[in-house]
């Protein structure tokens, strides 16, 4: 059987099964038996059981249940609340004003983590219940928690960047340094859509009332709210860049901080420890079953022969070497929907690494593109894990299909950040000249 | 058969609670990684080691309890405004494919572990971890979460056969909120 | 005759110089030998497997062909370490390549590997060398100092002082640049280069730390149930690419460390002699310590012991 028909058959079957409501996990999982088993024969099934091992072994994920902690704790200590109020009396004027805060936070949550999981847990755990609570369309936002949660990988430090540079041997510190500009470039813009969405539709994210809004002592006074915060932030990112901690050790010392900030106020007890770690083991555990499913995929895709399709598809490149970067732009655009990021870097990347060599593009350029196309992939449907970490904890009338539905203009924005670093590859490689000539 | 559905669902629920707490665990070993290195100086090198294999049980072993609670995102645009009756049915027809993902994965998981115990495997670190209790425990997680599917299963039949089927005994029910809505949406 | 494709999981990313310039070579190669009738199916670092779960899919025949570093099979072979490398033993990759296929190194791994269905031929010769952000000038700037290791060599580096540690591969840049660890090997040169690591780390030291391989793997039962003219030609392209690409590998290393000084400034430095001294201690140790495991194992070290003599190294 061809691969195009193979392709076809396997995600059909995943699309299929998806649309029924069988569990993601569960599809992804028993979908890549059923092609194992075509591909090698029962032989195949080892490998269900060797990718799951080498997910759990993955020294990097142990950040997952840790910034989880770490948000849930935020939330019940009333910290996240106090924050809230605080953006509300100072921003409380602005349409969108929330929204806006709270992708700003994620810009600050992305330099403290180098995965993409954990501003949208964060967020969603803090910023959704507030930001609906005040008024906020569900799926403003949503979407905005979505795609601010994926800065994590474009702005340094990032995993995925590393992967990158391992599997291309482009230099780590210049990719690092290419992410700042990109990173700030997705703020900017997500920020002028929400207000400008907000300006001309009042009642996605109302603005407070002329007589509810706060006079400047309240104003003043509410900035103690930010205190706790401030200092979590400084103590994380102090580890980080003062050399004291791996990225990951160092959300250890972000849930250090936030035990301390619930001590201080008041609201360390058993129960809230315990309330914590159930819904940190719940979500752990569902983003952790998708990950070994999604890792068994992709290794049965790579076996039914995903990269000769792949390379044959690259023969079909119309239009010379900008055709040729859109062509690639657009499969990782697809397999961005279907696939987990790791496994779309191990099966395209050797392909197109040499039509990038080749057109004599910047690899670090086409980096920043690629992992901005893996953030867009973490939040396109079906299959995209900020969706799934936001379902994770977003209250319970919060429903795939609201979290799906709230994501296309976002992608959009999203994808005019991408159309602008192709025109302005400045925004990409200006950091790494400043830093590294 | 009920008290055996009921087993199964407290076992899940109880080992739920309790490996909750590998997140604290995790959280002191890898703080101690840092304080051992900048406040005592001597840096430990089996902390990490540790956290990772403590991840990495605490990773799977939840899957069953997941499941009492109804955990494991789907997607529900469709299976969302289906009636109660109509997603257990579904449920069964798509089970096959549930079974065929956690039966391999506890046949080879099964494979992985006997090796690993009969080698007494270690990592080849320094501290040369053994490898072989996270290893067992693969298998162990994929019975937990077959058997917690099995009890699944049961209830969607006892769903189409119009029987109640009690949370202490099968785990949540499914969504009371969207069927509430499901209702309302119906009613206009 | 009929055609043949066999996948091959390397330790390697696809991307990665290694990969092309030793699998995709010896791809390349045997497709020609047998004039298109024995094709390889490559395939990168963790698209089936990576790291140590490498050997168990070529042992199960998942895939019948692999590559590893022998440090991953040290529970599987008393003699793994010694085809891997004993740090602060053998100084020129000649010398590993002699012990290795002409004293016999290989053969012992051998012994134990095929009891498990596996074959093991090395692949070349690979030197492993420090790289770190601070100078070192005497025993005591070595005290304490933050290394980033693994395997054999973090027993030797703390026995000299330091205080290695285990950092992933993914977070090694970071912790470089930002000070939690002051050093790091990862291969030599070649390795430092594609990590990125001369960026953050300007100080390269001499001498080896050790001259180390990487090897394929082979699935006995594969291996003997391929006809006997393409079995010969896969057997004798890997045998002698061994050498050539050893050789190969050295001119690398060199023009890497030459690219690493001219384009990041790196100073290539030797480790003080008093630093020297404590390592050539602990490297006895741990080759006694090795030689213990076992028969094949005290085997493997005396033909290391002898070889020293013989270069006047002991
Ligand atoms: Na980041
Ligand atoms: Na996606």
């Amino acid at each position: 059987m061809s691969v195009e028909l193979l392709t076809l058959l396997f995600f059909g079957a995943l699309l299929l099964f998806l649309m029924l409501g069988t569990p993601l996990a569960f599809v992804l999982g028993g979908v890549s038996v059923v092609f194992l088993y075509f591909e090698m024969g029962t032989i195949g099934f080892y490998l269900l059981a060797s990718k799951m091992w080498e997910t759990m072994q993955s020294p990097t994920l142990m950040a997952v249940p840790l910034f989880v902690f770490m948000a849930i704790l935020l939330e019940k200590s009333g910290v996240a609340n106090d924050l809230y109020d605080m953006m509300h009396q100072w921003f409380g004027g602005l349409r969108g004003g929330l929204a806006i805060g709270t992708v700003l936070i994620c810009v600050i949550f992305a330099a403290m983590s180098g995965i993409s999981g954990a501003a949208v847990v964060t967020m969603g755990t803090i910023a959704l219940p507030k930001m609906l609570e005040r008024g906020y369309d569900k799926k403003l936002a949503l979407g905005a928690i979505n795609a601010g949660g994926g800065w994590g990988i474009l702005i340094p430090p990032s995993i995925l960047m590393v992967l990158y540079s391992l599997l291309t041997e482009v230099s780590v510190g210049r990719l690092f340094a290419a992410g700042i500009g990109p990173g700030l470039t997705l703020f900017v813009l997500v920020s002028l859509y929400i207000g400008g969405r907000c300006w001309l539709q009042p009642h996605l994210g109302p603005a407070l009332p002329v007589e509810e809004r706060a006079d400047w002592s309240q104003k003043i006074k509410s900035l103690k709210a930010v205190i706790l915060p401030i200092m979590i932030v400084v103590i994380v990112l102090g580890a980080i860049f003062g050399g004291f901690a791996t990225p990951t050790e160092a959300a250890a010392i972000g849930v250090f901080g936030s035990l301390v900030a619930t001590l201080i106020n008041g609201q360390l007890t058993w129960q809230v420890l315990h309330d914590a770690s159930i819904a940190t083991l719940k979500l752990t555990a569902l983003v952790m079953w998708i990950l070994f499913a999604a890792h068994a995929f992709s290794t049965a895709y790579t076996a039914l022969g995903a990269q000769s399709l792949i390379s044959d598809l690259m023969s079909y490149i119309p239009g010379g070497r900008w055709g040729a970067l859109f062509f690639m732009l657009v499969l990782l655009f697809f397999f961005g929907m279907v696939l987990d990021p790791v496994g779309i870097m191990l099966i395209t990347l050797p392909v197109f690494l040499p039509i990038v060599h080749g057109a004599g593009f910047d690899p670090i350029w086409f980096g920043i593109l690629f992992i901005i196309m893996m953030e867009v992939g973490y939040m396109t449907p079906p299959f995209g894990f900020n969706l799934f970490y936001l379902k994770g904890v977003a209250p319970p009338d919060v429903t795939m299909g609201d979290i799906y539905a709230s994501v296309f203009p976002y992608v959009v924005v999203t994808l005019i950040g991408v159309a602008l670093i192709i025109l302005f590859p400045e925004i990409a490689l200006y950091f790494p000249r400043l830093f590294y000539g | 058969m009920m008290q055996l559905a009921r087993t199964i669902t407290r076992v899940n629920q109880f080992i739920g609670r309790w490996v909750s707490l590998g997140v604290l665990v995790i959280f002191v070993l890898l703080l101690a990684d840092v304080v051992m290195r900048y406040l005592v100086g001597s840096p430990t090198i089996w902390t990490a080691e540790l956290a990772t294999l403590i991840f990495g049980v605490y990773a799977i072993i939840g899957g069953g309890y997941l499941l009492t609670e109804r955990g494991h995102v789907n997607v529900d645009i469709f299976y969302g405004r289906m009636s109660r009756r109509r997603r257990a049915s579904v449920d069964i027809l798509t089970w096959p494919l549930f079974l065929l993902f956690v039966g391999v994965l506890l046949w080879q998981g099964w494979d992985i572990a006997s090796e690993a115990i009969a080698d007494m495997e270690r990592s080849n670190s320094v501290w040369k971890a053994p490898l072989w209790p996270t290893k067992a425990l693969i298998p162990v997680a994929a019975i937990l979460l077959l058997l917690q599917g099995i009890v699944r299963l049961w209830s969607d039949i006892r769903v189409l056969r119009g029987l109640p089927i009690p949370e202490d005994v099968f785990g949540k029910p499914g969504d009371p909120d969207r069927d509430e809505i499901n209702t309302q949406e119906k009613q206009k | 005759a009929g055609e043949v494709t066999w996948r091959v999981q390397a330790h390697w990313p696809k991307a990665s110089s290694s990969f092309t310039a030793s699998l995709g070579v010896v791809a390349a190669q045997l497709e020609e030998k047998t004039e298109g009738a024995f094709k390889l199916e490559l395939l990168g670092a963790g698209e089936f497997a990576k790291g140590p779960d490498i050997y168990n899919i070529v042992r199960k025949g998942v895939v019948p062909m692999g590559t590893i570093s022998p440090s991953y099979i040290s529970d599987q072979a008393e003699a793994a370490t010694f085809a891997y490398g004993i740090p602060g033993t053998l100084r020129q990759a000649w010398e590993m390549e002699h012990a290795i296929k002409n004293l016999g190194v290989e053969a012992l791994v051998n012994e134990d590997l095929n009891a498990d269905g596996v074959h093991m031929m090395c692949e070349k010769v690979l030197p492993t060398e420090m790289v770190l952000s601070k100078k070192i000038e005497s025993a005591a700037d070595f005290q304490g100092l933050k290394i980033r290791s693994s395997g054999a060599m973090l027993d030797y580096l703390a026995a000299a002082g330091a205080a290695p540690q285990y950092i992933p591969g993914s977070e090694l840049y970071q912790s470089l640049s930002s000070g939690v660890v002051d050093g790091a090997h990862w291969g030599a040169a070649i390795g430092a280069q594609s990590m990125s690591l001369w960026e953050v780390c300007k100080y390269h030291y001499k001498p080896v730390l050790a001259q180390t391989t990487d090897a394929f793997i082979l699935n006995q039962d594969a291996l003997e149930g391929l006809p006997d003219d393409l079995r010969s030609a896969l057997v004798d392209t890997i045998t002698t690419r061994f050498f050539l690409r050893s050789a190969e590998y050295q001119h690398f290393e060199a023009i890497a460390l030459t690219e690493g000084v001219a384009n990041d400034g790196v100073e290539v430095m030797t480790l003080p002699d008093d630093v020297l001294e404590m390592l050539a201690t602990a490297s006895a140790q741990i080759l006694e310590t090795e030689g213990q495991k076992g028969e094949k194992a005290a085997k493997a070290a005396d033909i290391y012991r002898t070889l020293m003599k013989d270069m006047g190294y002991a």
